[in-house]
Order: C-alpha cells, then sequence, then structure tokens
C-alpha cells in the first residue's frame, strides 16, 4: 500500500528525498511543514532584524535541502535543522554591518499584523538586552522546545554549559521584566 | 552531584530537567515559600506568553515561496487547512462543496418549478382568454375583414389603418417605437398572438426590427391585449425570452492580503467559475455555478502545544446557487446592462458567499461581455476554529444565452 509522506517519520522523509530526485519536492515539503515554524522562531528571535532573519530562514532550508544528498543517517532532524540555522545566523552575525540603515527606522522589526500581549512585547525586548549564548539557549528551550541534552548538541557545549546560560538567561529576563512581573503577581 | 539553588531548581523543573528524587523537596519548599510561588507563577506567565508568539512560529507565505522557488520547487500552495490537519478527514471538505452544490440546485430546480410557473400563471390564463375572444370575434366578423395578404407593407400601408399602433418587439424586451405615442391603440392580429404562443419563431426574434402584422386579416385594440401590454411588461417573454443561460468568467483577484509571490503559483484552470442559470424574466435570474479559485488563508492551530499561525494561498473548488438581477438594456449606452449577483454555496473547506455587480455588453444576440466587481468572504474551520478570509476583485467573462 501506498504510503503518504504525512505518515513517514523524519528520517525517512530525509532519506527518501536524498535517494529519489522524484519524490524529493513532497518530502521537503513535508519536512517544512513540520519544522519551517522552530527554524522561523530561533532565526526570528536570534537575528532580532526581520530582513536577516528571513533570509537566514531561506538559506537554512537551502543548506538543509542540499545536505541531502550527502548525509546518510539521520538521527533527529530538528536538531539538525537548527544546527544549520546556528552556523548560519552566526555568520550571518560576524558578516553584519554595525550601522543602521535608513530603511531600519521606517520598518517596524515585526509584522504589524500580529497582534502582541503586553508581556511578549516585554519579553521580546529584553530578549536583545540578554547576551548572544544565553539568549540562545533560552531560545532554543522556550520556542524550539529542545531538551538540555539537545541544546548541548545544537550549540556543541556540555550539559552544564546550557543549564548555567538558561538559568542565567532566565535570570537576566525577570530583572528586566521584574516591574512588570510584580504588577502580575498582584493580579 | 550538581547542586542547585531552588530558583535553579524550580526552573529545571518547570523545563522537565529536575531528578524526580529532587521534585518532592521543591514541592515542600513550594508550599512554604510564597516568593517561590512567586516565581513559579513568574516562569510560567514567561512559557504562556511565548506560546502565544505566533509572529515568531509563522513563516509568511512570502518566505515559503522564497524557499520553495529557490529550490526550483511549487510552493505547496494546494494544500487547504483541512488537509493539513490529517489525511483521513481529506473527503471532509468536499462535503462543503457537494453540499453547497446540492443546496444551489435544488433551489434552482424549486424556482423554476414553482415561482416560474406561478408568475405567468396568471398572464398566461389571460392571454388564453384573449385568444379565445379574438377567435370567435375573427370567425364572427370574417366576412367584413379586408384581407391584404402583404408581406411587408409599406409606411403608407401601415397608417391607413387608422387604430394601428406598431409594436416593436425587441428580444428580451416590449417597446413601442420611437415615434408613436404609447398610449394608442395597438395593433395585433389573432395569427400573430395565437403564434406567439406556440413559437418564438412567427413573432420577432431579430434585435431592433419592426413587427408587421400586415398578413392578418384583423385588427385589435390595446383593449384586447394582455395586461401585461400596458403595462410595457414582456408579454412575449413566455415564449421569446432566452431562458436558460451559461456565463464563463475568470476572475482576478486583488486579495486582502496582498502577495505577488503566492498569487503568481494561482493561474489558469485555477480561477475559472462557470454557472447555469434559468431566466424568469428579464429582470431576474438564478442557476448553479462551480468553479475554482484561490483565497489567501490566515489562520491559526497548535502543533506540538504552540500555537503556530500559518499564511497560504490555496486555489479550491467551489460552487452554490447564484440569484442575479438586472435592470433592462441601456439603449443609450451601447445597451450595456447593469446586473447584480449574489452568491451562496461552498468551497472544499466552507461556507462561503459572494456580491457582485457588473455590466452586460451585447456582442451579438446571444453572447455578452460581462465585467464587474466582486467581494468573497469565506468562513472555514481549522482545529475547531473558526476563521474567514475575504477578498476583493474584477471578475470578467461571456454570457451566453440559449
Amino acid at each position: 500500500m501506498k504510503r503518504i509522506y504525512s505518515d513517514m517519520s523524519d528520517d525517512e522523509l530525509f532519506g527518501l528525498m536524498g535517494q529519489d530526485s522524484h519524490k524529493a519536492e513532497g518530502c521537503f515539503a513535508e519536512l517544512y511543514a513540520r519544522h519551517s515554524p522552530r527554524v522561523n522562531a530561533y532565526c526570528k528571535r536570534i537575528m532580532g532584524d526581520r530582513m536577516a532573519a528571513q533570509d537566514a530562514f531561506q538559506e537554512t532550508f537551502t543548506k538543509f535541502f542540499k545536505s541531502a544528498s550527502q548525509e546518510r543517517n539521520m538521527t533527529n532532524t530538528p536538531a539538525f535543522l537548527l544546527r544549520i540555522a546556528r552556523n548560519v545566523c552566526l555568520n550571518m552575525k560576524r558578516g553584519e554591518k554595525k550601522t543602521v540603515e535608513i530603511e531600519d527606522f521606517h520598518l517596524p522589526s515585526e509584522s504589524p499584523a500580529y497582534e502582541k500581549s503586553e508581556l511578549l512585547k516585554l519579553i521580546m525586548s529584553a530578549l536583545e538586552l540578554v547576551p548572544f549564548d544565553y539568549r540562545e539557549a533560552f531560545v532554543l528551550r522556550e520556542y524550539d522546545g529542545l531538551s538540555y541534552q539537545e541544546i548541548a548538541e545544537v550549540t556543541e557545549t556540555t550539559m552544564a554549559t546550557v543549564k548555567i546560560r538558561i538559568f542565567r538567561a532566565k535570570d537576566k529576563l525577570r530583572q528586566i521584566l521584574a516591574p512588570y512581573l510584580h504588577d502580575l503577581n498582584k493580579v | 552531584m550538581e547542586e542547585f539553588t531552588l530558583s535553579e531548581k524550580l526552573i529545571l523543573y518547570l523545563d522537565g530537567e529536575l531528578p524526580q528524587e529532587q521534585e518532592l523537596e521543591l514541592f515542600t519548599r513550594l508550599a512554604s515559600s510564597a516568593d517561590l510561588r512567586a516565581e513559579m507563577r513568574e516562569g510560567l506567565a514567561i512559557r504562556a506568553a511565548i506560546g502565544g508568539d505566533i509572529d515568531a512560529f509563522t513563516p509568511s507565505a512570502a518566505q515559503t515561496s522564497a524557499v520553495f522557488s529557490g529550490l526550483g520547487f511549487t510552493p505547496p500552495y494546494q494544500q487547504t487547512p483541512s488537509q493539513k490537519t490529517s489525511s483521513r478527514y481529506m473527503w471532509l471538505p468536499l462535503l462543503w462543496l457537494l453540499g453547497g452544490l446540492c443546496v444551489g440546485g435544488g433551489l434552482a430546480f424549486w424556482f423554476t418549478q414553482n415561482l416560474l410557473n406561478q408568475e405567468f400563471a396568471d398572464e398566461k390564463r389571460e392571454l388564453n382568454k384573449t385568444i379565445a375572444q379574438l377567435q370567435s370575434e375573427k370567425n364572427r366578423q370574417k366576412p367584413a375583414v379586408m384581407s391584404s395578404m402583404a408581406i411587408e407593407p409599406s409606411e403608407s400601408a401601415i397608417t391607413e389603418k387608422p387604430l394601428v399602433k406598431t409594436v416593436i418587439v425587441y428580444r428580451d424586451r416590449f417597446i413601442a417605437p420611437a415615434n408613436q405615442n404609447p398610449d394608442t391603440a395597438i395593433s395585433a392580429k389573432t395569427d400573430d398572438i395565437n403564434t406567439q404562443s406556440q413559437s418564438a419563431e412567427n413573432i420577432s426574434t431579430a434585435h431592433n426590427q419592426q413587427v408587421y402584422n400586415s398578413k392578418d386579416d384583423m385588427m385589435i385594440t390595446s383593449r384586447n391585449l394582455p395586461s401585461s401590454v400596458h403595462n410595457n411588461q414582456p408579454m412575449i417573454s413566455m415564449s421569446l425570452f432566452p431562458k436558460f443561460w451559461t456565463q464563463i468568467r475568470g476572475i482576478g483577484t486583488v486579495s486582502q492580503y496582498p502577495n505577488i509571490s503566492a498569487n503568481s503559483a494561482i493561474t489558469g484552470l485555477s480561477n475559472v467559475n462557470v454557472a447555469l442559470g434559468y431566466s424568469f424574466n428579464p429582470n431576474l435570474a438564478a442557476g448553479i455555478e462551480i468553479g475554482r479559485e484561490p483565497f489567501m488563508l490566515k489562520y491559526s492551530g497548535t502543533v506540538n502545544g504552540r500555537t503556530v499561525r500559518y499564511e497560504q494561498q490555496s486555489s479550491m473548488l467551489l460552487g452554490g446557487l447564484i440569484v442575479q438581477a438586472r435592470t433592462n438594456p441601456i439603449e443609450s449606452f451601447m445597451d450595456i446592462q447593469p446586473v447584480g449577483t449574489l452568491f451562496l454555496g461552498g468551497s472544499e473547506i466552507g461556507m462561503m458567499g459572494r456580491v457582485s455587480s457588473g455590466i452586460y455588453y451585447p456582442l451579438s444576440a446571444n453572447v455578452s461581455f460581462y465585467g464587474g466587481l466582486e467581494y468573497s468572504l469565506m468562513n472555514f474551520t481549522y482545529q475547531s476554529n473558526s476563521f474567514t478570509t475575504q477578498k476583493v476583485g474584477f471578475t470578467y467573462g461571456l454570457h451566453i444565452t440559449f
């Protein structure tokens, strides 16, 4: 009986994508549907800048597709995707100009079509004040839902370091958000 | 063994990373410490706020299009929300379409069978009565009637008849000639009226041609004609009016969410509708319409406990009932006919309605060009939540009567 892509595991889809060029598009579409939200979240919250995040997102999936013909075994597709996204974002950050372009004054950093809660807006602002390593660990945990072990793999560090980074990130956020969170507790 | 503070243990617990043997201690401290409970509330509030950050979790349609186009793939816009939900329920959306078609077809049939018959029942009775009167009168007066059989009388031949008012019969309508007073007596002939009730061919079928009743052997006055004639109503519509029509149209959509890269994927037969209708009179028609057209969908759902917003431009099947109201053609302006249409039905994923207004521009006796503007609204469901999408656009096509 013919299996449809939605019934296949990530690993099967990844394998098929590299082996069968006729099925590559379908496999890629399915993997994209499954994992694009978390990659998008990572790129947006790590890069901060909307246009840079979109570029990073596109490059991540392009590299992911191309890697299918090279990689033999895939055990953790989300972690693999986030590793690619991380490398892309780090490269872009390294090459980032420290100047502010004129358009930045006119373009909102986020789409105005979405309404955000006040707390969420504060979190996003606060996140930009958190050092990159802490922010990355926090985003991978809270946005991408990775376990500490997976975060350690993606960031190529130890579990202990991940824990420290997450503690510090959350502590830093709580400090910044303290006035608002204080009011929240009163309610 | 690592030593953590209570706050850190709380973070580990909330992240599912605290060893089970340390949970009891944390719970005990939570029960006794108001500060720790406040900390937990704050942590949960932050997590809940992040869970609602749908902007972060939503690649835009433009991003998706860029990724797929960059790899030489077609963006996956053909998926509908329900198809995304589960392939097991793919048949469900089709019910909307079939339901819309059944309801539309059923209503159209009911209109045809009931409303139409009622509308013309009185006129038919009156006409039959008139015909019967005329026939009996004809039989009585026959010796006294002149027997002119000229096929096409000259202008003077008509004016010789003192009570004659020439009737001009246009296809689709019925008016008096411009150079005659509509209040004067009307000339029609018994044979004509008989024929009118039998065949459209023997009256006037041509555009803008006068009908001369010269071969008839008797004249009647307006008193003898049905009330529809007095009221300038289309007496001949019962036999002459082109009742059935079909309309093929395309739609140039100006979506509520303009996205050029997404729209570029929607081409050809993804944006065509066909309607089949029945005209009750020159001003009212109804029928069914089926087609395929795209809608920009924005909706949110939950994936792995997180809220995700989707954006896609999907082309989908749709069908339903249309009701059309038209004015009379504007003779002074190229005979165009303003028309308004209401569509009610369903698409593959939900109920939809549409209002449109436009014009018919006659290209020939049976074919008109249609152009207009429309507004569509569709409701659909994803993960038990209801969403709506709307669009405005211009529409164009051909209207064919037969």
